[in-house]
Protein backbone atom coordinates (compact mmCIF):
# COMPACT_ATOMS: atom_id res chain seq x y z
CA UNK A 1 0.00 0.00 0.00
CA UNK A 2 2.46 2.10 0.97
CA UNK A 3 4.65 1.48 -1.47
CA UNK A 4 1.56 2.05 -4.20
CA UNK A 5 1.20 5.63 -2.57
CA UNK A 6 5.19 6.63 -3.12
CA UNK A 7 5.23 5.47 -6.85
CA UNK A 8 1.90 7.93 -7.44
CA UNK A 9 3.74 10.32 -5.63
CA UNK A 10 6.40 9.78 -7.85
CA UNK A 11 4.48 9.81 -10.72
CA UNK A 12 2.52 13.12 -9.66
CA UNK A 13 6.39 15.03 -9.09
CA UNK A 14 7.75 13.66 -12.73
CA UNK A 15 4.30 14.87 -14.55
CA UNK A 16 4.39 18.43 -12.20
CA UNK A 17 8.08 19.08 -12.97
CA UNK A 18 7.47 18.25 -16.94
CA UNK A 19 5.08 20.11 -16.59
CA UNK A 20 6.61 23.36 -15.07
CA UNK A 21 9.70 22.83 -17.78
CA UNK A 22 7.21 22.40 -20.88
CA UNK A 23 5.26 25.57 -19.72
CA UNK A 24 8.68 27.80 -18.82
CA UNK A 25 9.81 26.35 -22.57
CA UNK A 26 6.96 27.09 -24.11
CA UNK A 27 6.33 30.59 -22.19
CA UNK A 28 10.60 31.74 -23.23
CA UNK A 29 9.66 30.93 -26.95
CA UNK A 30 6.67 33.08 -26.73
CA UNK A 31 8.97 35.84 -24.99
CA UNK A 32 11.66 35.46 -27.67
CA UNK A 33 10.28 34.67 -30.83
CA UNK A 34 10.14 38.15 -33.14
CA UNK A 35 6.77 39.91 -33.10
CA UNK A 36 7.07 41.99 -36.10
CA UNK A 37 4.60 44.76 -34.76
CA UNK A 38 6.59 47.13 -34.96
CA UNK A 39 9.96 48.42 -37.48
CA UNK A 40 10.49 44.93 -39.67
CA UNK A 41 6.55 44.34 -39.78
CA UNK A 42 6.94 42.40 -42.95
CA UNK A 43 7.30 38.87 -40.60
CA UNK A 44 3.41 39.68 -39.41
CA UNK A 45 1.74 39.37 -42.74
CA UNK A 46 1.67 35.72 -43.76
CA UNK A 47 0.01 34.87 -40.19
CA UNK A 48 -2.65 37.63 -40.47
CA UNK A 49 -4.73 35.96 -43.24
CA UNK A 50 -5.91 33.57 -40.70
CA UNK A 51 -8.20 36.36 -39.00
CA UNK A 52 -9.98 37.09 -42.17
CA UNK A 53 -13.60 35.69 -43.74
CA UNK A 54 -11.84 33.71 -46.28
CA UNK A 55 -14.26 34.24 -49.01
CA UNK A 56 -12.07 36.54 -51.37
CA UNK A 57 -12.04 36.97 -55.33
CA UNK A 58 -8.60 37.93 -55.78
CA UNK A 59 -5.71 36.52 -53.80
CA UNK A 60 -2.44 38.20 -54.74
CA UNK A 61 0.73 36.04 -54.19
CA UNK A 62 4.79 37.18 -54.40
CA UNK A 63 6.85 39.25 -52.36
CA UNK A 64 7.31 43.07 -52.05
CA UNK A 65 6.51 44.14 -55.73
CA UNK A 66 2.69 42.57 -54.51
CA UNK A 67 2.43 43.33 -50.91
CA UNK A 68 3.77 47.11 -51.27
CA UNK A 69 2.18 47.66 -54.99
CA UNK A 70 -1.99 47.22 -54.66
CA UNK A 71 -4.42 47.99 -52.29
CA UNK A 72 -7.39 46.66 -51.52
CA UNK A 73 -9.44 49.35 -50.10
CA UNK A 74 -9.45 50.79 -53.31
CA UNK A 75 -10.15 47.55 -55.45
CA UNK A 76 -13.14 47.27 -52.78
CA UNK A 77 -13.89 50.85 -52.90
CA UNK A 78 -14.02 51.57 -56.31
CA UNK A 79 -14.58 47.87 -58.12
CA UNK A 80 -16.49 45.76 -55.28
CA UNK A 81 -13.84 42.98 -55.31
CA UNK A 82 -12.90 41.52 -52.22
CA UNK A 83 -9.24 40.98 -52.02
CA UNK A 84 -6.34 40.18 -49.90
CA UNK A 85 -2.36 39.71 -50.08
CA UNK A 86 -0.60 36.69 -48.98
CA UNK A 87 2.95 37.89 -49.36
CA UNK A 88 5.92 38.62 -47.61
CA UNK A 89 9.15 40.04 -47.43
CA UNK A 90 11.51 38.36 -50.74
CA UNK A 91 8.74 35.50 -50.61
CA UNK A 92 10.85 33.26 -53.11
CA UNK A 93 8.35 31.49 -55.32
CA UNK A 94 7.72 28.21 -53.62
CA UNK A 95 6.68 29.65 -50.89
CA UNK A 96 4.21 31.69 -52.56
CA UNK A 97 3.12 28.22 -54.52
CA UNK A 98 2.79 26.74 -50.74
CA UNK A 99 0.95 29.63 -49.36
CA UNK A 100 -1.32 29.51 -52.33
CA UNK A 101 -1.97 25.83 -51.52
CA UNK A 102 -2.68 26.20 -48.03
CA UNK A 103 -5.08 29.48 -49.24
CA UNK A 104 -7.08 27.42 -51.15
CA UNK A 105 -7.60 25.23 -47.50
CA UNK A 106 -10.13 27.74 -46.60
CA UNK A 107 -11.50 29.55 -50.25
CA UNK A 108 -11.32 29.82 -53.73
CA UNK A 109 -11.18 33.07 -55.40
CA UNK A 110 -11.79 33.44 -59.09
CA UNK A 111 -8.35 34.94 -59.87
CA UNK A 112 -4.85 34.42 -58.27
CA UNK A 113 -2.57 36.90 -59.12
CA UNK A 114 1.27 36.22 -58.70
CA UNK A 115 4.04 38.29 -59.16
CA UNK A 116 6.71 36.58 -61.14
CA UNK A 117 10.00 39.15 -60.18
CA UNK A 118 10.45 36.06 -57.73
CA UNK A 119 11.53 33.51 -61.14
CA UNK A 120 15.01 34.71 -60.44
CA UNK A 121 15.87 32.84 -58.19
CA UNK A 122 15.62 28.98 -57.76
CA UNK A 123 16.78 28.39 -54.69
CA UNK A 124 16.23 30.72 -50.96
CA UNK A 125 19.11 33.28 -50.44
CA UNK A 126 18.51 34.14 -46.54
CA UNK A 127 17.01 32.15 -43.67
CA UNK A 128 15.71 35.59 -42.09
CA UNK A 129 13.09 35.79 -45.78
CA UNK A 130 12.31 31.88 -45.18
CA UNK A 131 11.63 32.67 -41.50
CA UNK A 132 9.52 35.84 -42.26
CA UNK A 133 7.49 33.97 -44.50
CA UNK A 134 7.22 30.46 -42.97
CA UNK A 135 6.76 31.23 -39.74
CA UNK A 136 3.27 33.02 -39.64
CA UNK A 137 1.66 29.84 -42.02
CA UNK A 138 -0.78 27.58 -39.82
CA UNK A 139 0.78 24.13 -39.84
CA UNK A 140 -0.54 22.05 -42.38
CA UNK A 141 1.21 19.63 -44.66
CA UNK A 142 1.17 23.00 -47.06
CA UNK A 143 3.59 24.31 -44.54
CA UNK A 144 5.28 21.09 -43.78
CA UNK A 145 6.43 21.11 -47.66
CA UNK A 146 7.33 24.70 -47.57
CA UNK A 147 9.46 24.51 -44.87
CA UNK A 148 11.80 22.05 -46.51
CA UNK A 149 11.57 23.84 -50.50
CA UNK A 150 13.03 26.73 -48.57
CA UNK A 151 15.47 25.23 -46.03
CA UNK A 152 19.26 26.38 -46.55
CA UNK A 153 21.76 23.87 -45.77
CA UNK A 154 22.21 25.06 -42.33
CA UNK A 155 18.86 25.56 -41.50
CA UNK A 156 16.70 22.67 -39.50
CA UNK A 157 13.37 21.62 -39.99
CA UNK A 158 13.08 21.32 -35.56
CA UNK A 159 14.18 24.76 -35.66
CA UNK A 160 10.79 25.57 -37.35
CA UNK A 161 8.69 23.25 -34.87
CA UNK A 162 10.65 24.71 -31.88
CA UNK A 163 11.78 28.55 -32.76
CA UNK A 164 13.45 28.91 -29.45
CA UNK A 165 16.45 26.82 -30.98
CA UNK A 166 16.59 29.26 -33.38
CA UNK A 167 15.93 32.34 -30.91
CA UNK A 168 17.25 31.59 -27.64
CA UNK A 169 19.70 34.26 -28.55
CA UNK A 170 17.77 36.95 -28.94
CA UNK A 171 17.64 38.11 -24.94
CA UNK A 172 19.87 41.01 -25.29
CA UNK A 173 17.10 42.38 -28.46
CA UNK A 174 14.14 42.29 -26.51
CA UNK A 175 12.14 44.98 -26.42
CA UNK A 176 8.72 46.07 -24.60
CA UNK A 177 6.75 45.02 -27.43
CA UNK A 178 8.16 41.44 -26.97
CA UNK A 179 6.67 41.35 -23.70
CA UNK A 180 3.34 43.00 -24.73
CA UNK A 181 2.55 40.73 -28.15
CA UNK A 182 3.42 37.54 -25.80
CA UNK A 183 0.34 36.19 -26.55
CA UNK A 184 -1.46 39.21 -28.79
CA UNK A 185 -1.01 41.22 -31.86
CA UNK A 186 -1.70 43.84 -33.69
CA UNK A 187 -3.10 44.43 -37.01
CA UNK A 188 0.00 45.55 -39.45
CA UNK A 189 -1.32 45.26 -42.92
CA UNK A 190 -4.46 46.56 -44.77
CA UNK A 191 -5.61 42.77 -46.12
CA UNK A 192 -1.77 41.94 -46.97
CA UNK A 193 -1.00 45.80 -48.32
CA UNK A 194 2.06 47.33 -46.54
CA UNK A 195 0.85 51.42 -46.72
CA UNK A 196 3.81 53.72 -46.90
CA UNK A 197 2.81 57.54 -47.77
CA UNK A 198 6.42 58.91 -47.93
CA UNK A 199 8.01 60.12 -51.27
CA UNK A 200 11.35 59.24 -52.32
CA UNK A 201 11.94 60.19 -55.76
CA UNK A 202 13.64 57.70 -58.45
CA UNK A 203 17.04 59.15 -59.17
CA UNK A 204 20.31 57.31 -60.87
CA UNK A 205 18.94 53.57 -60.28
CA UNK A 206 21.59 51.36 -62.14
CA UNK A 207 21.50 49.43 -65.20
CA UNK A 208 21.37 45.84 -64.66
CA UNK A 209 24.82 44.04 -65.02
CA UNK A 210 25.72 41.08 -67.21
CA UNK A 211 24.69 38.09 -66.01
CA UNK A 212 26.88 34.49 -66.72
CA UNK A 213 23.18 32.77 -67.06
CA UNK A 214 19.76 34.74 -68.19
CA UNK A 215 17.83 31.60 -67.61
CA UNK A 216 15.54 31.21 -64.81
CA UNK A 217 16.59 28.16 -62.81
CA UNK A 218 14.79 24.65 -63.34
CA UNK A 219 13.18 24.97 -59.70
CA UNK A 220 11.83 28.33 -59.96
CA UNK A 221 10.10 26.90 -63.39
CA UNK A 222 9.03 23.80 -61.43
CA UNK A 223 6.91 26.32 -59.08
CA UNK A 224 5.66 28.27 -61.35
CA UNK A 225 3.82 25.43 -63.41
CA UNK A 226 2.48 23.84 -60.32
CA UNK A 227 0.72 27.16 -59.45
CA UNK A 228 -0.31 27.11 -63.04
CA UNK A 229 -1.68 23.36 -62.79
CA UNK A 230 -3.41 24.59 -59.19
CA UNK A 231 -5.27 26.90 -60.49
CA UNK A 232 -6.21 25.17 -63.84
CA UNK A 233 -7.48 22.22 -61.97
CA UNK A 234 -9.27 24.31 -59.26
CA UNK A 235 -11.12 26.43 -61.90
CA UNK A 236 -9.25 29.82 -61.03
CA UNK A 237 -7.63 32.59 -63.21
CA UNK A 238 -4.34 33.13 -63.01
CA UNK A 239 -2.95 36.11 -63.85
CA UNK A 240 0.88 36.79 -63.89
CA UNK A 241 2.50 40.23 -63.10
CA UNK A 242 5.17 42.05 -63.12
CA UNK A 243 5.29 45.77 -60.69
CA UNK A 244 6.48 48.56 -62.04
CA UNK A 245 9.74 48.31 -60.31
CA UNK A 246 12.83 49.55 -61.18
CA UNK A 247 15.39 47.90 -58.98
CA UNK A 248 16.16 45.30 -58.64
CA UNK A 249 16.83 45.22 -62.35
CA UNK A 250 14.10 43.62 -64.82
CA UNK A 251 16.33 41.91 -68.07
CA UNK A 252 14.25 42.02 -71.27
CA UNK A 253 15.83 38.37 -71.34
CA UNK A 254 13.63 37.54 -68.36
CA UNK A 255 11.03 39.34 -69.93
CA UNK A 256 11.09 37.10 -72.95
CA UNK A 257 11.06 33.72 -70.76
CA UNK A 258 7.73 35.08 -68.99
CA UNK A 259 6.32 36.05 -72.47
CA UNK A 260 6.73 33.27 -74.08
CA UNK A 261 5.54 31.38 -70.80
CA UNK A 262 2.23 33.02 -70.41
CA UNK A 263 1.69 32.90 -74.19
CA UNK A 264 2.33 29.20 -74.28
CA UNK A 265 -0.32 28.29 -71.30
CA UNK A 266 -2.86 31.47 -72.17
CA UNK A 267 -2.25 32.67 -69.05
CA UNK A 268 -2.73 36.53 -69.14
CA UNK A 269 0.60 38.86 -68.10
CA UNK A 270 0.98 42.03 -67.13
CA UNK A 271 4.09 43.85 -67.41
CA UNK A 272 3.49 46.54 -65.77
CA UNK A 273 7.03 48.24 -66.26
CA UNK A 274 5.92 48.52 -70.00
CA UNK A 275 2.22 50.18 -68.77
CA UNK A 276 3.83 53.44 -66.43
CA UNK A 277 2.70 56.36 -68.71
CA UNK A 278 -0.44 54.79 -69.44
CA UNK A 279 -1.50 53.97 -65.60
CA UNK A 280 0.37 57.55 -64.66
CA UNK A 281 3.29 56.18 -62.47
CA UNK A 282 5.35 59.27 -61.88
CA UNK A 283 8.28 58.14 -60.55
CA UNK A 284 9.15 61.40 -58.60
CA UNK A 285 5.82 61.46 -56.42
CA UNK A 286 4.75 57.76 -56.54
CA UNK A 287 7.84 55.61 -55.01
CA UNK A 288 8.66 56.35 -51.10
CA UNK A 289 12.29 54.38 -51.97
CA UNK A 290 13.85 56.12 -55.30
CA UNK A 291 11.91 53.28 -57.21
CA UNK A 292 11.96 50.20 -55.71
CA UNK A 293 8.16 49.89 -54.53
CA UNK A 294 5.33 52.29 -54.72
CA UNK A 295 4.02 54.66 -52.44
CA UNK A 296 0.59 55.22 -51.58
CA UNK A 297 -0.16 57.68 -54.60
CA UNK A 298 1.06 54.67 -56.66
CA UNK A 299 -0.33 51.90 -55.61
CA UNK A 300 -3.44 53.02 -55.86
CA UNK A 301 -2.59 54.08 -58.95
CA UNK A 302 -2.29 50.78 -60.09
CA UNK A 303 -5.40 49.07 -58.10
CA UNK A 304 -7.42 51.22 -59.97
CA UNK A 305 -5.59 50.09 -63.49
CA UNK A 306 -5.79 46.22 -61.79
CA UNK A 307 -9.08 47.00 -61.04
CA UNK A 308 -10.39 47.20 -64.35
CA UNK A 309 -8.74 44.13 -64.96
CA UNK A 310 -10.92 41.94 -62.63
CA UNK A 311 -13.84 44.03 -63.72
CA UNK A 312 -13.47 44.07 -67.37
CA UNK A 313 -11.48 40.76 -68.41
CA UNK A 314 -12.03 38.29 -65.33
CA UNK A 315 -15.57 39.61 -65.07
CA UNK A 316 -15.35 39.44 -61.45
CA UNK A 317 -18.98 40.93 -59.54
CA UNK A 318 -19.08 44.16 -57.90
CA UNK A 319 -19.91 43.05 -53.98
CA UNK A 320 -20.33 46.25 -52.34
CA UNK A 321 -24.47 45.69 -52.47
CA UNK A 322 -23.38 42.74 -49.91
CA UNK A 323 -24.46 43.87 -46.70
CA UNK A 324 -22.19 42.37 -43.97
CA UNK A 325 -19.37 42.18 -46.64
CA UNK A 326 -19.34 46.17 -46.78
CA UNK A 327 -19.66 46.28 -43.32
CA UNK A 328 -16.39 44.25 -42.82
CA UNK A 329 -15.08 46.79 -45.48
CA UNK A 330 -15.99 50.03 -44.05
CA UNK A 331 -14.17 49.22 -40.99
CA UNK A 332 -10.87 48.10 -43.09
CA UNK A 333 -11.60 51.30 -44.67
CA UNK A 334 -11.64 53.48 -41.51
CA UNK A 335 -8.10 51.61 -40.36
CA UNK A 336 -6.57 52.73 -43.67
CA UNK A 337 -7.96 56.23 -43.74
CA UNK A 338 -6.47 56.50 -39.78
CA UNK A 339 -3.10 55.23 -40.85
CA UNK A 340 -2.57 57.24 -43.83
CA UNK A 341 -3.35 60.37 -41.69
CA UNK A 342 -0.62 59.11 -39.07
CA UNK A 343 1.59 58.76 -41.29
CA UNK A 344 1.10 61.71 -43.60
CA UNK A 345 1.56 63.61 -39.49
CA UNK A 346 4.87 61.60 -38.94
CA UNK A 347 6.16 62.43 -42.42
CA UNK A 348 4.96 66.16 -42.16
CA UNK A 349 3.17 65.66 -45.20
CA UNK A 350 0.25 67.72 -46.34
CA UNK A 351 -2.68 64.81 -46.96
CA UNK A 352 -3.66 64.24 -50.35
CA UNK A 353 -7.00 62.90 -51.96
CA UNK B 1 14.36 10.31 -10.52
CA UNK B 2 14.73 13.93 -8.87
CA UNK B 3 18.14 14.26 -9.92
CA UNK B 4 17.13 13.16 -13.17
CA UNK B 5 14.44 15.63 -13.86
CA UNK B 6 16.78 18.46 -12.19
CA UNK B 7 19.20 17.25 -14.74
CA UNK B 8 16.56 17.76 -17.19
CA UNK B 9 15.19 21.19 -16.29
CA UNK B 10 18.96 22.32 -16.01
CA UNK B 11 19.94 21.35 -19.08
CA UNK B 12 16.56 22.36 -20.93
CA UNK B 13 17.21 25.54 -19.58
CA UNK B 14 20.83 25.83 -20.49
CA UNK B 15 19.58 25.68 -23.95
CA UNK B 16 17.29 27.84 -24.18
CA UNK B 17 19.53 30.70 -22.20
CA UNK B 18 22.90 30.06 -24.06
CA UNK B 19 23.76 32.37 -27.24
CA UNK B 20 24.90 30.56 -29.96
CA UNK B 21 26.67 33.47 -31.49
CA UNK B 22 24.05 36.38 -32.64
CA UNK B 23 25.16 38.67 -35.36
CA UNK B 24 28.71 40.17 -35.67
CA UNK B 25 30.58 42.07 -37.66
CA UNK B 26 32.63 40.73 -40.77
CA UNK B 27 36.26 38.97 -39.69
CA UNK B 28 37.64 41.51 -41.82
CA UNK B 29 36.44 44.47 -39.80
CA UNK B 30 38.00 42.60 -36.15
CA UNK B 31 40.94 44.76 -36.50
CA UNK B 32 41.27 48.61 -37.11
CA UNK B 33 41.52 49.32 -40.74
CA UNK B 34 43.76 52.22 -39.67
CA UNK B 35 46.84 50.36 -37.78
CA UNK B 36 48.44 49.34 -41.16
CA UNK B 37 47.72 52.82 -42.86
CA UNK B 38 51.32 53.96 -44.64
CA UNK B 39 51.41 57.76 -45.29
CA UNK B 40 52.70 58.90 -48.51
CA UNK B 41 52.99 62.39 -49.80
CA UNK B 42 50.22 63.46 -51.98
CA UNK B 43 52.77 65.21 -54.56
CA UNK B 44 55.91 63.45 -54.31
CA UNK B 45 57.75 66.08 -56.52
CA UNK B 46 56.92 69.30 -54.26
CA UNK B 47 60.42 70.18 -52.69
CA UNK B 48 59.54 72.94 -50.50
CA UNK B 49 59.17 72.34 -47.17
CA UNK B 50 57.58 74.66 -45.89
CA UNK B 51 54.80 74.75 -48.62
CA UNK B 52 54.24 70.99 -47.95
CA UNK B 53 50.64 69.93 -48.05
CA UNK B 54 49.61 67.78 -45.30
CA UNK B 55 50.27 64.07 -46.08
CA UNK B 56 47.25 61.83 -47.28
CA UNK B 57 47.31 58.55 -45.43
CA UNK B 58 46.41 55.59 -48.08
CA UNK B 59 44.28 53.45 -46.22
CA UNK B 60 45.08 49.78 -45.43
CA UNK B 61 42.43 47.92 -44.57
CA UNK B 62 42.71 44.40 -43.48
CA UNK B 63 41.90 42.12 -46.46
CA UNK B 64 40.40 38.49 -45.65
CA UNK B 65 41.71 37.44 -49.57
CA UNK B 66 44.08 38.14 -52.31
CA UNK B 67 41.78 39.14 -54.41
CA UNK B 68 41.88 43.20 -53.50
CA UNK B 69 40.56 45.62 -56.31
CA UNK B 70 42.57 49.26 -56.10
CA UNK B 71 41.27 51.89 -56.81
CA UNK B 72 43.04 55.20 -56.89
CA UNK B 73 45.74 53.83 -54.87
CA UNK B 74 42.99 52.51 -52.43
CA UNK B 75 43.34 48.90 -51.80
CA UNK B 76 39.18 48.19 -51.42
CA UNK B 77 38.86 44.62 -50.05
CA UNK B 78 35.81 42.73 -49.68
CA UNK B 79 33.92 43.21 -46.04
CA UNK B 80 36.15 46.03 -45.42
CA UNK B 81 35.00 49.28 -43.87
CA UNK B 82 33.91 51.76 -46.48
CA UNK B 83 33.61 54.77 -44.96
CA UNK B 84 37.12 55.93 -44.24
CA UNK B 85 37.77 54.11 -48.14
CA UNK B 86 35.07 56.88 -49.38
CA UNK B 87 36.85 59.55 -47.76
CA UNK B 88 40.03 58.48 -49.80
CA UNK B 89 39.04 57.94 -53.32
CA UNK B 90 36.50 60.66 -53.12
CA UNK B 91 32.55 61.18 -53.99
CA UNK B 92 31.40 58.80 -56.78
CA UNK B 93 29.42 60.19 -60.03
CA UNK B 94 26.20 58.79 -58.93
CA UNK B 95 25.01 57.14 -56.02
CA UNK B 96 22.12 55.22 -55.30
CA UNK B 97 20.88 53.28 -51.97
CA UNK B 98 18.39 50.34 -51.75
CA UNK B 99 16.24 49.20 -48.61
CA UNK B 100 16.21 45.49 -49.28
CA UNK B 101 12.96 44.27 -48.81
CA UNK B 102 12.57 43.73 -45.15
CA UNK B 103 15.88 44.32 -43.41
CA UNK B 104 17.22 47.70 -41.42
CA UNK B 105 19.36 49.71 -43.23
CA UNK B 106 19.88 50.57 -46.72
CA UNK B 107 22.35 48.94 -49.86
CA UNK B 108 24.39 51.47 -51.58
CA UNK B 109 25.81 52.05 -55.11
CA UNK B 110 28.49 54.14 -55.56
CA UNK B 111 29.08 54.61 -59.15
CA UNK B 112 32.42 56.10 -60.56
CA UNK B 113 33.21 57.22 -64.07
CA UNK B 114 35.07 53.11 -64.32
CA UNK B 115 33.40 51.19 -61.55
CA UNK B 116 30.75 50.37 -59.58
CA UNK B 117 31.20 49.79 -55.30
CA UNK B 118 28.26 48.16 -53.98
CA UNK B 119 28.17 48.28 -50.12
CA UNK B 120 25.78 46.37 -47.16
CA UNK B 121 24.46 47.72 -43.92
CA UNK B 122 26.00 46.13 -40.54
CA UNK B 123 24.70 47.46 -37.06
CA UNK B 124 24.87 51.07 -38.81
CA UNK B 125 28.39 50.40 -40.14
CA UNK B 126 28.81 50.20 -44.37
CA UNK B 127 30.64 47.03 -45.57
CA UNK B 128 32.24 46.60 -48.99
CA UNK B 129 30.00 44.04 -50.78
CA UNK B 130 30.85 43.97 -54.42
CA UNK B 131 33.15 46.08 -56.43
CA UNK B 132 32.17 45.63 -60.89
CA UNK B 133 34.35 46.99 -63.50
CA UNK B 134 32.58 49.72 -65.98
CA UNK B 135 35.13 50.41 -68.56
CA UNK B 136 38.56 49.09 -69.74
CA UNK B 137 39.37 52.48 -68.09
CA UNK B 138 40.01 50.12 -64.70
CA UNK B 139 42.05 47.28 -64.41
CA UNK B 140 42.24 44.69 -61.42
CA UNK B 141 45.86 45.04 -59.98
CA UNK B 142 46.83 41.93 -61.99
CA UNK B 143 45.82 43.89 -65.39
CA UNK B 144 42.70 42.14 -66.28
CA UNK B 145 39.93 44.65 -67.71
CA UNK B 146 36.82 45.02 -70.03
CA UNK B 147 38.03 43.52 -73.38
CA UNK B 148 40.80 41.46 -72.03
CA UNK B 149 40.93 37.59 -73.58
CA UNK B 150 40.34 34.42 -72.12
CA UNK B 151 44.30 33.92 -72.38
CA UNK B 152 44.83 37.19 -70.12
CA UNK B 153 42.80 36.16 -67.73
CA UNK B 154 44.37 32.56 -66.95
CA UNK B 155 47.57 34.10 -67.24
CA UNK B 156 46.40 36.41 -64.57
CA UNK B 157 44.75 34.20 -62.26
CA UNK B 158 45.75 30.78 -63.00
CA UNK B 159 43.67 27.73 -63.73
CA UNK B 160 42.27 27.09 -60.36
CA UNK B 161 38.59 28.68 -61.70
CA UNK B 162 35.25 27.17 -61.30
CA UNK B 163 33.51 27.68 -64.68
CA UNK B 164 29.90 28.44 -65.35
CA UNK B 165 28.87 28.86 -69.07
CA UNK B 166 30.97 31.39 -69.73
CA UNK B 167 31.73 33.18 -66.12
CA UNK B 168 35.26 31.85 -64.33
CA UNK B 169 35.19 32.18 -60.64
CA UNK B 170 38.20 32.94 -59.05
CA UNK B 171 37.81 32.66 -55.07
CA UNK B 172 40.22 33.06 -51.88
CA UNK B 173 39.21 33.77 -48.67
CA UNK B 174 36.25 35.90 -48.22
CA UNK B 175 36.14 37.13 -51.68
CA UNK B 176 35.15 35.79 -55.12
CA UNK B 177 36.09 37.63 -58.40
CA UNK B 178 33.71 36.92 -61.60
CA UNK B 179 34.89 37.21 -64.77
CA UNK B 180 32.18 36.98 -67.57
CA UNK B 181 33.36 36.28 -71.25
CA UNK B 182 31.50 36.88 -74.52
CA UNK B 183 33.56 35.96 -77.61
CA UNK B 184 36.63 34.94 -75.07
CA UNK B 185 36.85 38.66 -74.59
CA UNK B 186 35.96 39.75 -70.60
CA UNK B 187 33.03 41.46 -70.99
CA UNK B 188 32.50 41.67 -67.19
CA UNK B 189 34.36 41.70 -63.95
CA UNK B 190 33.09 41.93 -60.95
CA UNK B 191 34.45 41.44 -57.05
CA UNK B 192 31.89 39.74 -54.54
CA UNK B 193 32.55 39.41 -50.85
CA UNK B 194 31.73 36.16 -49.32
CA UNK B 195 30.36 36.54 -45.76
CA UNK B 196 27.10 34.74 -44.07
CA UNK B 197 25.61 37.95 -43.56
CA UNK B 198 25.18 37.95 -47.41
CA UNK B 199 24.24 34.37 -47.66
Amino acid sequence: MTETKTRKGQIIKIAVTALIVLSGLFLLQRLLMPKYVDGVVEGAFVAEYYRENKDHDVIFVGDCEVYENFSPVVLWQEYGVNSYIRGSAEQYIWQSYYLLEDTLRYETPDVVVFNIQSLQFSESQREAYNRMSLEGMRWSASKVKAIFASMKDNEHFLDYVFPILRYHSRWSELTAADVEYMFTTKRVSHNGYYMRVDVKAAENVPQGKPLADYNFGENAWKYLEKMTALCAEKGIQLILIKAPSLYPYWYPEWEAQVEEYAEKNNLPYINFLELVDEIGIDYTTDTYDGGLHMNLSGAEKLSRYIGRVFREEAGLPDRRGEEKLSAVWAEKAAAYEEEKRAQYQYYGMEEQN
Amino acid sequence: MRRFMSLTLALLLALALTACGGKEPPDSQQDNPGDTSVTTPADPGQNEPAKEPAPVEIPMPKAGSKLVFIYKDCPLPMNAEFAPLLDFIGEAGSYFEAASCAFEGLDKTYTYSDVEIITYPNEDVDYISSIRLLSSAAATPEGITIGSSRADVIAAYGEDFEESGEQYTYEDGDAQLFILFENDAVISVEYAAINPLLA
